[in-house]
């Protein structure tokens, strides 16, 4: 498989926003191989072609982690979608990709990212910055460079990875540390598969700092990359041309969804943000599968529809007599009646219940 | 007085004057005291807008508004101006909510030095932006008389044979709404021509959409339409009945087909009207863009002026109007194809603009002016006092209310100018500080807006309109009237009248509107003004199809446009692909599934060669695979295949049989014309 693939990964519930991505994609890059890697199995009466935007789509299930129910009952959602990235970025590169690029699902492309996926002729690695520009007040600096420290310095909405020798050493060690422990835990200085790559500048060479403020632009940077849209029609931030925009968190109009709020605070007055996060709505719209829209995620239940509250997730990270004792955790007459009998509270139930 | 070499601002385009920033006098000590001597009352009362909150709790001259906020009003949730949300800070600020505190006295006491947010940022244009759609998912409007009748093919062939008696010609005129019906600029001049055509032994019927839409009705369904004949409304009858009418053998022979607006109507129907009426000319007007865009008045997300770019744009793809752009222009493309108009716009701005965006093509294309101003009158001296500044017409969004509304707010408790609202009875928008004149321009009272002007002695009239409008009646009633007009730089006909007649300021953007009042450039603007003689104009109703002259319809060519871009698209069933370019390649993504392909570009003229010509092909492949140039695939629309390229013929057909990647390298022989061949 030569070329450039390119993957997201996501759940069912996040089909309508990866279509949007997968579609920004097709129209600017028709040769790039589009994955798509699913924590989740499929829902009832999703149609056929639900997922035909993308060249090639997988089961995070078949990508070989040992144990894998077992490993995955450790996650939530979002550290779920997250733990897989490196093991699907070492699949794609053993498939013989010759460039690898990771998008989130809730990105979109408005022009061409050959200038990222060129840096990787000279580079094994891309990361990009969630800030390239200071900020400048203090509720500002709390809110983006102290989301930074927190939670990491570069944004794994994006990552381009060559596949050479550096390349595959840092996916084998970012997988490493994701089977290990991809858990949204900033009070370990863990979070996710974002922050352990704080140390990717420092662990290995040829790895190239993406500061064009046209890539990854989102709420965090709004701030400092005014997006305007010029009388040819091309759309700028920060006077470059806007690559991809980065939708997080968006929710519908009128409603305190954190992208939202995030958005009209850091754009304000610039109100071609909002025309971007309009047409995101739009096309994301059109993009739902109601099927697939009100699918409960496969691994956020019990295998008879009990749901899996974090708690039960941290006491199984934490107790390997458990693991030992219950090989499949999703298994309701395993774990999940331990804790109905030895902790109930972890289930909101009356001990004496 | 400036020295004449004193530089202005960027911001300020063109004035007038030479201007300078006057010092505005001192901002009035706060109008409201502590007199309630209560904590919370005294902290609100600055900042409680009597008039606005007045009108919107519905209470009259005896009742406290600042009282009746603090006791009532907060709780149900009025607000007390245009700029505190009280809806937003309790919702976003639940720790308020939760209090049971007034937001109001949050807000003013804590919640500002705190740095909390009034309302949602972004305000009015973010609303915009939300509320826009796509035109063809907005639900239609029903736009007839209640209780309209029906109008039968023989009553309409009745009608019209007794219209017709004793004259020599039939126009056909077509637009968006029934201009008996409805008081505007378009629907005023459509009555002036019926007038005219009538003068001139010319019986008038003009059809509108009983339903009204943004767009093109859908192909599929008959439109249902308002018939009126010279002048006096008959009913409804469906697109058939009008065609059938037209094909009595009894009508004049001199006939005319005049578009005013498409809108509404089906492009296969009108095209069918045309050939059926079998006109001597056919005029289409541009009193907006939508020959370029549904959206007419170009403004992007109903919010900014977009400069029409290639609807293959990334401004177009983000647009409401952009995601059936070029479906809309081929529609288009065919009626004008099918007709074969006379392009006529009513200021030089609105063609120049029109031409240089357009590859419809046509028969001839010009100017022709919808008003003149006749010679200049002195007026007395303006008098004395703040300068007064007056908005005319609807305080909505296209006609730039919210720069005006920005100003108020900022200019809120001074006394530097006075602001003046012109509309109709019932369009109010109370803010203190702003006088509200009931104006309403209709047939026997067309000069209601320029007397008005006149008597209240406005100095400068804010027409903001932030799209290149096309004429721009207002503007010209503020000449009339003696005003001077302040407007932005991409107001097309707007900022071109102000320099045509040396009467007003043209500047950057709403920011330099707002800049320009509060720095004091606008008292130096007016009192330079009022040491030049005042001059009010007589206006002349004059261009209307009516008062074109037929003869010459015929004879002027399309002004000559070329371009380097061959405009190619491929046109799917299920919509139209963007290329990328690739030096002379254009790559074009194919969704999966996709059997056959049409190639559509602008056309070219060969020296030597009379064939219609599209672009020339000298390199095909599906999926990285050639596809040689004579293979059975390439399979409509194609020339013979020649040495080196092969040539469409503007839109050729190709079999593509499922692939996803069509890549096409296009000779440049000469340059495609914008304008394609004229029929």
């Amino acid at each position: 498989m030569p070329g450039i693939a390119c993957y997201t990964s996501f759940t069912y519930a996040y089909l309508s926003r990866a279509r949007v991505l997968a579609r920004s994609l097709r129209r600017l890059h028709p040769d790039w191989s589009l994955w798509a890697v699913l924590t989740d199995h499929p829902p009832a009466g999703l149609p056929p072609d639900a997922l035909a935007e993308f060249d090639h789509v997988i089961e995070a299930s078949a990508l070989g982690m040992a144990d894998f129910p077992a490993w995955l009952f450790k996650h939530d959602v979002v550290e779920a979608c997250t733990a897989v990235k490196a093991t699907m970025l070492r699949h794609l590169l053993a498939q013989g990709a010759e460039k690898v690029i990771y998008l989130d699902p809730d990105i979109a492309a408005f022009a061409p990212l050959d200038l990222l996926s060129d840096r990787l002729d000279a580079a094994s690695i891309v990361l990009t910055p969630h800030q390239t520009t200071p900020d400048t007040t203090e509720a500002a600096w709390r809110d983006n460079e102290g989301g930074s420290m927190r939670y990491g310095i570069y944004n794994l909405g994006f990552l381009g990875v060559r596949n050479d020798r550096t390349g595959q050493d840092f996916a084998a060690w970012w997988e490493e540390r994701l089977l290990a422990a991809c858990y949204d835990a900033p009070e370990d200085g863990i979070f996710t598969d974002q922050k352990y790559c704080d140390l990717v500048p420092g662990l290995f060479p040829g790895v190239h700092v993406e500061r064009d403020p046209g890539c990854n632009v989102a709420s965090w940077n709004i701030a400092h990359r005014p997006v305007r849209i010029t009388r040819a029609g091309e759309v700028t931030a920060g006077g470059r041309p806007l690559r991809f925009y980065h939708f997080t968190k968006i929710g519908p109009p009128g409603t305190q969804a954190p992208g939202n709020v995030m958005t009209e605070r850091y754009a304000g007055e610039n109100f071609e943000v909002h025309e971007l996060v309009a047409w995101y709505r739009r096309e994301v719209a059109a993009a739902t599968q109601p099927e697939a829209e009100a699918h409960p995620w496969h691994y956020g239940r019990w295998a008879d529809g009990t749901p899996i509250p974090r708690p039960a997730r941290l006491l199984w990270r934490a107790r390997a007599d458990l693991r030992r004792a219950f090989p499949n955790p999703f298994d309701p007459t395993g774990l999940l009646h331990w804790i109905a009998t030895q902790e109930p509270a972890i289930l909101g139930r009356d001990p004496a219940g | 007085m400036p020295p004449q070499d004193a530089p202005q601002p960027d911001w300020l385009v063109w004035s007038r004057f030479k201007l300078r920033p006057l010092a505005p006098p001192p901002v009035p000590e706060a109008r409201v005291e502590a007199v309630y001597n209560d904590w919370v009352l005294d902290t609100i009362a600055p900042e409680v807008d009597p008039s606005f909150y007045r009108r919107a709790a519905g209470i009259g001259p005896e009742e406290d508004p600042v009282r009746h906020f603090a006791e009532h009003g907060w709780r149900a949730r009025l607000n007390p101006n245009t700029l505190f949300d009280i809806g937003f800070y309790l919702e976003f600020y639940p720790d308020i909510a939760e209090a049971g505190m007034n937001p109001l006295f949050h807000y003013a006491y804590y919640g500002r030095a705190e740095g909390r947010m009034p309302a949602r940022p972004g305000g009015q244009p973010r609303h915009v932006v939300e509320q826009a759609r796509i035109p063809s998912r907005r639900p239609p409007g029903w736009d007839a008389p209640e209780g309209a009748p029906p109008v039968s093919e023989a009553e309409l062939r009745t009608a019209l044979a007794r219209a017709c008696l004793g004259r020599t010609g039939l126009v056909l005129s077509v637009s968006h709404d029934c201009y008996v019906n409805v008081t505007g600029g378009i629907q005023i001049l459509i009555a002036d021509e019926q007038a005219l055509f009538n003068a001139d032994r010319t019986a008038y019927l003009h059809i509108a959409p009983a339903i009204a839409r943004f767009t093109f009705a859908p192909a599929a369904e008959e439109v249902l339409l308002q018939v009126t004949l010279d002048g006096s409304f008959l009913g409804l009858a469906p697109e058939s009945v009008v065609e059938a009418a037209l094909g009595a053998p009894f009508l004049p022979r001199h006939r005319l087909f005049v578009v005013h607006s498409v809108l509404g109507h089906r492009a296969a129907a009108l095209a069918r009207l045309a050939a059926t009426l079998g006109p001597a000319e056919s005029v289409f007007w541009v009193h907006d863009f939508s020959a370029l865009c549904e959206g007419f008045n170009l403004l992007r997300n109903d919010i900014a002026y977009c400069h029409a770019p290639p609807p293959t744009s990334t401004a177009c793809r983000i647009c409401v109007y952009g995601a059936e752009r070029q479906s809309y222009l081929a529609a288009m493309h065919r009626l004008f194809a099918a007709v074969g108009f006379h392009v006529v716009a009513p200021s030089r701005a609105a063609l120049d603009l029109f031409l240089s965006r357009t590859s419809l093509p046509m028969r001839s294309a010009r100017v022709h002016e919808n008003l003149a101003l006749g010679p200049a009158e002195p007026l007395p001296a303006p008098a004395d006092g703040p300068p007064r500044v007056g908005f005319a017409g609807f305080a909505i969004p296209p006609k730039g209310w919210a720069a005006y509304q920005r100003l108020l707010q900022r200019q809120a408790g001074h006394d530097t100018y006075r602001f003046l609202h012109f509309a109709i009875p019932g369009h109010d928008v109370s803010m203190t500080g702003l006088a509200k004149i009931d104006v309403e321009v209709r047939p026997g009272q067309r000069l209601a807006m320029v007397q008005a002007l006149r008597e209240a002695g406005v100095d400068l009239v804010a027409v903001l309109s932030p799209w290149p409008e096309t004429f721009s009646f207002v503007a010209h009633e503020a000449f009339a009237a003696g005003a001077d007009v302040v407007a932005l730089e991409d107001s097309g006909n707007i900022a071109a009248a102000i320099r045509r007649h040396g009467r007003g300021v043209v500047l950057r953007d709403s920011d330099a509107f707002v800049r320009f009042f509060e720095e004091g450039w606008a008292l130096d603007y007016a009192r330079q003004r009022a040491q030049a003689p005042v001059q009010a104009h007589a206006m002349h109703l004059t261009g209307t199809t009516g008062t074109l002259d037929p003869a010459r319809l015929a004879t002027t060519p399309v002004p000559p446009g070329e371009t380097a871009d061959p405009g190619l698209i491929v046109v799917r069933p299920d919509g139209v692909a963007a290329p990328r370019l690739e030096g002379d390649t254009q790559r074009f993504a194919l969704p999966a599934g996709t059997t056959e392909i049409r190639l559509v570009s602008r056309h070219t003229v060969a020296p030597g060669d009379a064939r219609q010509l599209g672009i020339a092909v000298t390199a095909l492949s599906l999926d990285g695979t050639p596809v040689p140039l004579n293979d059975p695939r390439l399979a409509e629309g194609w020339h013979a295949p020649e040495a080196i390229w092969r040539w469409t013929d503007g839109n050729a057909l190709l079999r593509v049989a499922g692939a996803k990647l069509l890549e096409i390298t296009v000779a440049t022989v000469a340059p495609w014309r914008r304008v394609p061949l004229a029929a």
